[in-house]
């Protein structure tokens, strides 16, 4: 399966994910945002360009199951992916825990560009402590499951080598 | 980790994204739910709702069987304070009739037409809100059980919301915590009447009052009064359907508004069955009130 279908796939599968089962695993009256996680783990193993696409892919994915406008979730996992794929290049070593610090900072920020996207387009009920705080609890669900989504994603897109079955001499 | 060393040029990849995300924003806004876009969120909706349906069932059992395992040395317990519920409930059966009676008199004191009769379809709520910034349920019923959008949901303890969206198998319901949701309520005592409206992230809903002029009775609403949906001309909620309650008070001095936190008398976390009216409200009615 070439990279872009297994891409696809893990779009897919998240987009499923948020919409059809995370909703029913509510803790402390939230959800996470798989799509943002989904954009860091990428935005680690890809960089910033492929990152922003999968962002982009997985936001517009989940925006179908949202009241608000559809591509705010799309514009957020976007800037999100772009952004966390530029931070990771700058970065000289790979901390320990950078799957839930990537995970949990895809969270907060991704959170706030979506109330801020959304109150710019007229969802002035996003502009509150009280999303803030929904924002934080988020972010924390976001960094337990972040381990889980890297290792989804590195083994999703590990390239397989063919096997070197004889020596050919030209 | 991957070091990136590509510099501006391919930015034009983000620019694009970011382009096409504010032109959907834009045509959504504008759309609402009739076009392509709405239809993308229909179909969405229910390709994963066998999906929804599979899960719901499979958490569904397992934390039935947690509750069962953590509960077990209290059910003897409840087991006999439930027999002393249903010798009490059979008490109340007993007086039933009475307060039939008395309640029917109480309506017809106040003219809440209540529709009774209307008919409705049962349904079981399968998930909650995907997103953190919005109070929505999704039922497993949808169109073809004659469900359609703007349609009343209410549950055996009070008004629950309101259809979104449907689709053949399911349909979306806006919560009235919803901050997008406004429900036009009517205090039983006295018969002021406002509109009630959602908070951001809370689970309480706040109505604000004006005092009557001098002729009528002074403003003596007090923590605990109940508030009914008023389905006063041009409501999308029949009248009558209990709301929530009276949490708290919060009076400005010096002016004649008063502004209530109502808690709903449903308890939306642990909502399972709802019941959707077929009932439609007047042509006249605006949007979500």
């Amino acid at each position: 399966m070439g990279r872009g279908a297994r891409l696809a796939l893990l779009v897919a599968a998240t987009v499923v994910l948020q919409g059809a089962v995370f909703p029913d695993l509510v803790v402390v009256g939230t959800v996470p945002d798989l799509t943002f996680v989904l954009a860091a783990a990428v935005a680690y193993k890809e960089g910033p360009d492929t990152a922003a696409v999968v962002g982009f892919a997985a936001g517009l994915g989940a925006d179908l199951f949202l009241e608000t406008p559809l591509g705010l979730t799309a514009l957020s996992g976007a800037l999100v992916g772009y952004g966390l794929g530029v931070v990771q290049a700058s970065m000289l070593r790979s901390p320990r825990w950078v799957a839930p610090l990537l995970g949990g900072a895809a969270g907060i920020a991704g959170g706030l560009i979506f109330a801020a996207a959304g109150v710019v387009t007229g969802s002035e009920v996003l502009a509150s402590w009280r999303t803030l705080q929904v924002m934080f609890r988020a972010s924390v669900y976001d960094a337990l499951l972040a381990p889980l989504v890297f290792v989804a994603v590195a083994r999703g897109l590990r390239e397989e080598r063919e096997p070197v079955t004889a020596w050919r001499i030209r | 980790m991957v070091a990136y060393r590509r510099g501006g040029s391919r930015r034009y990849v983000l620019a694009l994204l970011l382009l096409t995300a504010v032109t959907l924003v834009t045509l959504d806004s504008r759309s609402g739910e009739s076009g392509v876009l709405g239809f993308a969120g229909r179909a969405a909706h229910q390709v994963v709702s066998p999906v929804a349906v599979g899960v719901h069932a499979v958490t569904g059992a397992v934390a039935d069987w947690f509750d069962g395992v953590t509960s077990a040395g209290s059910l003897k317990r409840e087991n006999d304070r439930l027999r002393q519920d249903l010798a009490e409930a059979e008490s109340k059966a007993r007086r039933g009739d009475a307060a039939l009676q008395e309640n029917r008199r109480y309506k017809d004191l106040l003219d809440l037409e209540v529709p009774e009769d209307a008919e409705a379809v049962t349904a079981d709520v399968i998930l909650g809100p995907s997103g953190n910034y919005e109070s929505t349920i999704v039922i497993d019923k949808g169109s073809s059980a004659g469900i359609a959008k703007g349609m009343p949901v209410v549950a055996a303890e009070g008004l629950v919301g309101r259809v979104v969206e449907v689709w053949p198998n399911g349909a979306k319901v806006l919560l009235i915590t919803d901050p997008r949701s406004g429900v036009s309520v009517r205090m039983v005592r006295p018969r002021l009447t406002g509109e009630a409206e959602g908070r951001a992230g809370r689970s309480t809903l706040v109505l604000d009052l004006v005092e009557p002029a001098a002729p009528a009775p002074r403003f003596d609403v007090v923590v605990g009064d109940d508030a009914v949906t008023s389905g006063l001309e041009g409501s999308v909620y029949p009248p009558g359907f209990l709301v929530g309650e009276v949490l708290s008070i919060e009076s400005k001095p010096g002016t004649t508004l008063h502004r209530l936190i109502v808690r709903p008398f449903v308890d939306f976390s642990r909502l399972e069955i709802v019941r959707v009216l077929r009932w439609t409200p007047s042509p006249a009615a605006p949007e979500g009130r």
